[in-house]
C-alpha cells in the first residue's frame, strides 16, 4: 500500500456491462464503442462489477480479460474501479494480485481502486483483520460494498447482510479504505455516516439509483443506467452533488432535470427484476452492444417487459 | 361635485377629439404622402408638453416601422441640427405656433430641404406660415379652468400623432409579425422560452458526412448547407463528430494541405450537444460561453436528430436592425 493514499473518485460511478458474444467470449469491439460511449460523461468506471457486470457469473480468465481490454480502451482518461470479490477470501486475493499484475505491468496505470463486497464470502467476524491483511498486499486503495439483496441468496437464515456498523468502523480505521457503495435502507446509511465522522476523505456512494435520485448520497452514485443514459446521469449527478459552480453555463434548466429524473426513474424500472441482463437487451436494441448475450439466466424479459421497453424507448426517442 | 368636475374633463376633451375629426382634411393626406415618400426619418420637434407628446409619436411611429426620433429645439440649436438630413420631414408641436425656440429653428431646417410639418392649434401663427403643410390640431377651450395649463390641446395633439401612426401602418401593409420584428425584447424573449427542437434544422438541410469521407466532400457538404460546419455521422446515427470552418482554417495553418485527408483526422471529436428539449435559452447560454455558433441536437444516447445554428434562436434569418 502506497504511502498517501489518493482519495476516491466523486461524481458518476458507470458500473461497465461485460458485452458478450452468443458463444459466450468477450465482445471487444462493442466494449470499446461502449467505453466511448460512457466515458466523457463518467467520473470513473466500475469494470467487472457483481451486479452490472456479472461478474460472479465470469469465470476468472474472461474477467481478467475484461480488465485488460477496459484498460486499453479507457487509455487511462478515468479512474478505474475493479471488482475484486471471488466466492472465497482465497479467490478474491488470488484475483486481486493478478489483477494488479495484469495492470501494472506497462508502469503506473494512474487510478485503479478495489471494490470488493465483503459479506459475499465473508462473515462480519475478522473482517477488519483480513482487510489489514489484504491491504498489506496491494499498492491500490479499497472502497467497500454493502449489497444486502446480493448477499441475501448466499446466506443461511439468521446471518447478517449487511456490514456491522462497528465493523465498518474498525475496518475505516485502515486508510487503505477510501469509500463505501452503500445499498440499504436510510437509517443504516446514517448511522455508516454517524460511525465514519471522523475519518477524512472517505466517500460515501449509492449503489442503488432510486436511492440516490431521492437522497443522493455525498460522494456520487453507481449508475448503472448510466450505460445507456451516461449524458443525463452526469447533469443529474452533478446537480444533485451541488456541482454548478464548474459547470454554471451548462447547468440543465430545473424542468429539464426533473424531466431527466423521470426518465433516470423509468429506465431504473425497467432493470429491476435482472439489471445486468435487462440492461444489455436495452443497450443492443439501441445499437451500443451488439449482442445481449448473458452469462446470467436470460429469463426476464417477458412480454409484459418488452412492451414496456418499446414504450420507454419511444416516449424519449431513443430508438 | 369633484366626480363631477372630473366627468367635465373628460367630456371637454372628448368634443375636442371630435371636433379635431371633423375638420381633418387633404393636408392630413399631404403629410402622410409626404412621409411616405421621403427616404429619411421623421424628425419631431417640441418645447414643454408638446415636447413630451412629441416623444410619445416617436416611440408609436418607430414601433409601427416609421423610422422616428426627437429633436429638442434647444438641443438643436447648439449642435443636434447635424442629425437632420435632407431626405427627413420635420414635425413641429405647437399648439400656439408662437413658441420662439421652435419657430427659430424652422427656417434652418427648410435650408436644409426637408419638408416642415406643423400640427398647430393657431393656423395663422407665425409656425403655420413657415411650414410647407400645417395640420390644425386646434381646440374650442381647454379643460384646465383657468385656460392656462395644456389640457384638451394635447390630448387632441397626441390623438393626431396617433392617428398619422395608424394610416402609416396601413400604407405602409405593416402586419403584426413586423411589430414583433420592431419588439426584439419580446421577440426574443418568446424565443428563448421554447425548446431546440423547435428551432432545429431537421432532414436534407443539416450537413452531415459519414466517417472516413475525404476532405475535399467534406467542404463541399459545408458549403452546400451554408452553415459553416458539417457534422461526422455514423451509420447508426451516433454523432461522431463536427468539422467547422475554424477547424479546417486551423489544419491548414498547422499542416498545410487538406485534401489528402479524410474527416477524421481534422473533425473535433465528441462536440458539445443538447437534446431537442433543452430550452433555447440554455443552448444559447452553452453556445455563447463555447463560442460556438453550430449545436448538434441528439437524443438522450447520442444518435443525431438536428443541429441548431446561433441565427435560429436569434431570429436573425428575419430580424433587420435597421428596421427596413
Amino acid at each position: 500500500m502506497a504511502a498517501e493514499t489518493p482519495q476516491a473518485p466523486r461524481g458518476l460511478i458507470c458500473p461497465l456491462v461485460t458485452p458478450l458474444t452468443p458463444r459466450g467470449d468477450l465482445d471487444l469491439t462493442s466494449l470499446q464503442r461502449l467505453i466511448g460511449h460512457v466515458q466523457r460523461f463518467a467520473d470513473a468506471l466500475l469494470v467487472g462489477d457483481l451486479v452490472w457486470g456479472e461478474a460472479g457469473a465470469l469465470s476468472e480468465a474472461l474477467r481478467l480479460d475484461l480488465l485488460a481490454a477496459v484498460r486499453d480502451a479507457a487509455e487511462g482518461q478515468k479512474p478505474l474501479l475493479v471488482t475484486v470479490t471471488g466466492r472465497q477470501p482465497t479467490d478474491t486475493r488470488r484475483f486481486m494480485h493478478t489483477a494488479e499484475a495484469l495492470l501494472t505491468r506497462g508502469g503506473d496505470p494512474g487510478g485503479v481502486f478495489w471494490v470488493d463486497y465483503p459479506l459475499v464470502y465473508h462473515s462480519n467476524r475478522g473482517l477488519p483483520q483480513f482487510y489489514r491483511e489484504l491491504a498489506a498486499e496491494t499498492r491500490f486503495p479499497f472502497i467497500v460494498a454493502n449489497h444486502p439483496s446480493l448477499v441475501q441468496p448466499l446466506k443461511g437464515p439468521g446471518r447478517l447482510k449487511n456490514i456491522r456498523t462497528g465493523v465498518l468502523k474498525k475496518i475505516a480505521a485502515n486508510p487503505a479504505l477510501v469509500g463505501l457503495i452503500f445499498v440499504g435502507d436510510l437509517k443504516r446509511a446514517l448511522n455508516y455516516h454517524l460511525a465514519l465522522r471522523g475519518r477524512d476523505l472517505f466517500t460515501f456512494y449509492d449503489g442503488d439509483e432510486r436511492g440516490f435520485l431521492k437522497s443522493p448520497a455525498s460522494g456520487g452514485v453507481v449508475a448503472g443506467g448510466s450505460n445507456l443514459l451516461p449524458r443525463v446521469w452526469q447533469a443529474v449527478t452533478r446537480s444533485s452533488l451541488n456541482w454548478l459552480e464548474e459547470d454554471r453555463p451548462f447547468a440543465a434548466h430545473p424542468t429539464t432535470l426533473l424531466e431527466s429524473g423521470i426518465m433516470l426513474h423509468a429506465l431504473g424500472a425497467l432493470c429491476r427484476t435482472a439489471p445486468a441482463v435487462q440492461l444489455k437487451t436495452i443497450l443492443q436494441r439501441v445499437g451500443i452492444i451488439a449482442s445481449d448475450a448473458a452469462a446470467l439466466p436470460a429469463d426476464a424479459r417477458d412480454p409484459v417487459w418488452e412492451a414496456d421497453l418499446m414504450a420507454f424507448l419511444r416516449a424519449y426517442d431513443i430508438l | 361635485m369633484v366626480a363631477q368636475q372630473a366627468a367635465d374633463v373628460i367630456k371637454i376633451e372628448a368634443e375636442g377629439l371630435l371636433r379635431l375629426a371633423e375638420r381633418i382634411d387633404e393636408s392630413f393626406a399631404r403629410m402622410v404622402a409626404a412621409i411616405c415618400s421621403a427616404s429619411g426619418r421623421v424628425i419631431v420637434a417640441g418645447i414643454g408638453k408638446s415636447g413630451l407628446v412629441g416623444r410619445k409619436i416617436v416611440a408609436t411611429l418607430n414601433s409601427t416601422g416609421t423610422r422616428s426620433l426627437f429633436l429638442h429645439p434647444v438641443e438643436a440649436m447648439h449642435g443636434d441640427l447635424g442629425i437632420v438630413s435632407r431626405d427627413d420631414v420635420f414635425l413641429a408641436l405647437s399648439n400656439s405656433g408662437e413658441t420662439e425656440e421652435l419657430n427659430m429653428l424652422v427656417p434652418i431646417i427648410r435650408d436644409i430641404g426637408c419638408t416642415v410639418i406643423a400640427l398647430t392649434g393657431k393656423t395663422g401663427s407665425t409656425l403655420a406660415k413657415a411650414s410647407d403643410i400645417v395640420i390644425d390640431v386646434g381646440v374650442a377651450r381647454e379643460a384646465c379652468p383657468l385656460g392656462l395649463a395644456p389640457t384638451a390641446s394635447t390630448t387632441a395633439l397626441l390623438a393626431m400623432g396617433d392617428a398619422l401612426a395608424v394610416v402609416l401602418i396601413n400604407r405602409k401593409n405593416f402586419k403584426t409579425s413586423d411589430f414583433r420584428k420592431f419588439h426584439p425584447g419580446g421577440s426574443l424573449g418568446q424565443r428563448l422560452s421554447r425548446c431546440v427542437g423547435d428551432f432545429m434544422l431537421t432532414g436534407a438541410v443539416v450537413p452531415q458526412v459519414a466517417p472516413g469521407t475525404p476532405m475535399a466532400e467534406v467542404l463541399r457538404e459545408i458549403d452546400r448547407c451554408r452553415l459553416g460546419a458539417t457534422l461526422v455521422v455514423q451509420p447508426d446515427g451516433f454523432l461522431a463528430g463536427i468539422v467547422t470552418d475554424g477547424d479546417i482554417r486551423r489544419w491548414l495553418l498547422h499542416h498545410g494541405d487538406i485534401f489528402g485527408e479524410v474527416v477524421d483526422a481534422v473533425m473535433t471529436p465528441h462536440p458539445r450537444s443538447v437534446s431537442p428539449e433543452t430550452p433555447a435559452f440554455d443552448a444559447l447560454n452553452l453556445m455563447e460561453h463555447c463560442q460556438i455558433t453550430v449545436l448538434p441536437i441528439t437524443n438522450p444516447i447520442g444518435k443525431l436528430r438536428g443541429v441548431l445554428h446561433l441565427h435560429d434562436i436569434l431570429g436573425k434569418g428575419e430580424f433587420k436592425f435597421n428596421g427596413r
